[in-house]
């Protein structure tokens, strides 16, 4: 079956969203990426990442925990080299790039910007990939 | 995208930024991120720079090619969710380092419009519009003799001021393109600039009148009704088309009324609409003589 066909309804956060459209677009955006495979391309990227201004780099949500479901960003914290004084566009321009890298959507956060209680699950269940 | 709306992204864009330059004058990134009013105020005037940036759509990189568009579009995103709020520091560095070669490059853009407001534009094609609109109301459905009819011998037709007028449309069109092609004469700027209310008192004052020059003088070239007018139709068209597209500096070029002198090509357009709204009036003395002839 085609990798885009596969849809899941998640429970909770979708309820009240009944386009059809928006479900068809987000799966057809899907990945079957295991954090194994994200944290791969990641890796293999690191130079590259490294001269962009990336410090640390670490999968954490749902393809941390392996839950992945066609609707799955990737959500991805970091902390930045200082001396690199990144702007919001640079942010923005990481944040492209890393989703170009890992082949999906990525949502990228500052590691440091995280708020509890959100910050003390990223934490726990951070994966580092570098 | 019409050049108006994008004229008016690019505003925006520039508004927004030199908002971020007063809000931040004087300031250290330290007493920036100790200053949350300044902050919130800064990341707004972000925000608008990410929609006028996304409203600009592909034009964007048309105007200011190679800044990072998708980058600058995107930071909307960012500023929007609070629980993903930028860091201070972050938003510093955007504040010195990423506004300031956009700044640029959005006034360089915006120079090539500079001698045409969108305000200009847009009274120059109103003008352009509603003289055009008179001068078909006032020749509609004519008679071959009305068409023909000369109050003296020496006085044109119906028919003749309209070719005249297909013909003037040309060649003004044409002698500003030409003109446009020459350098800048910024020291006739001071000339020209005195001389609007001659320009736009041309079709009232119907007393004083102007030989045509030889080249628009009319020689019977249509001799069709519907071909004539379809020809200035096509004629103002023209013109209107490069009304609405130039970013040429149009006060900057000038070439001399028969009458007045030196024009610069902005009041040229608006001879346009005025010399056509002046020969609507002499149709309609033409119409309102004895010997006129009846329908």
């Amino acid at each position: 079956m085609a990798e885009w066909l596969v849809i899941r309804c998640k429970q909770g956060e979708n309820e009240g969203v009944d386009s059809l459209s928006l479900w068809v677009h987000e799966a057809r955006m899907s990945h079957d990426l295991s954090r194994d495979q994200v944290l791969a391309r990641l890796r293999s990227s690191r130079e590259e990442l490294t001269r962009a201004g990336v410090v640390r780099l670490a999968v954490f949500g749902s393809v941390a925990r392996g839950e992945i479901t066609a609707q799955s960003d990737v959500d991805l914290m970091g902390d930045f080299d200082p001396s690199k004084r990144l702007n919001l566009f640079d942010m923005v321009g990481l944040e492209l790039r890393l989703a170009e890298i890992v082949g999906a959507r990525v949502e990228l956060f500052d590691r440091k910007m995280l708020k509890l209680p959100i910050q003390l699950r990223a934490e726990r269940e951070a994966v580092l990939a570098f | 995208m019409p050049f108006r709306d994008s004229q008016l992204h690019l505003n925006d864009i520039l508004e927004s930024v030199k908002s971020i330059e007063a809000f931040t004058r004087g300031m250290s990134c330290e007493s920036f991120e100790a200053d949350a009013k300044t902050i919130a105020a800064v990341e707004r005037k972000l925000q608008v720079v990410s929609e006028a940036a996304t409203r600009l759509g592909d034009d964007a990189e048309r105007l200011c090619p190679g800044l990072p568009w998708h980058n600058i579009r995107g930071i909307g995103n960012w500023l929007r969710h609070e629980y993903r709020r930028v860091d201070k520091t972050t938003i510093w560095n955007t504040v010195v380092e990423g506004l300031p070669p956009l700044k640029t490059a959005v006034v360089d853009a915006l120079r090539q419009w500079r001698l045409i407001g969108a305000g200009e534009r847009q009274m120059v094609l109103e003008q352009l519009a509603a003289s055009e609109a008179r001068l078909l109301e006032v020749v509609d459905g004519l008679t071959a003799e009305q068409w023909r009819f000369r109050e003296t011998p020496e006085r044109w037709s119906i028919a003749e001021i309209v070719e005249h007028l297909a013909l003037f449309e040309g060649f003004i069109l044409g002698a500003i393109t030409n003109a446009l092609k020459g350098p800048t004469e910024d020291d006739k700027k001071p000339l020209a600039a005195g001389k609007e209310h001659l320009v736009l008192g041309l079709a009232d004052a119907r007393e004083t009148k102007f030989k045509a020059r030889e080249v628009v003088r009319p020689v019977g070239t249509w001799s069709d009704a519907l071909e004539l007018i379809a020809e200035l139709k096509k004629a103002r068209a023209r013109t209107v088309a490069f009304a609405m597209e130039t970013k040429a500096d149009l006060h900057g070029h000038f070439f001399p009324h028969i009458a007045f002198g030196d024009l610069d090509c902005y009041q040229w357009l608006r001879v346009l609409g005025q010399h056509m709204n002046r020969h609507v009036l002499q149709i309609e003395e033409i119409k309102a003589d004895p010997a006129y002839p009846p329908f």
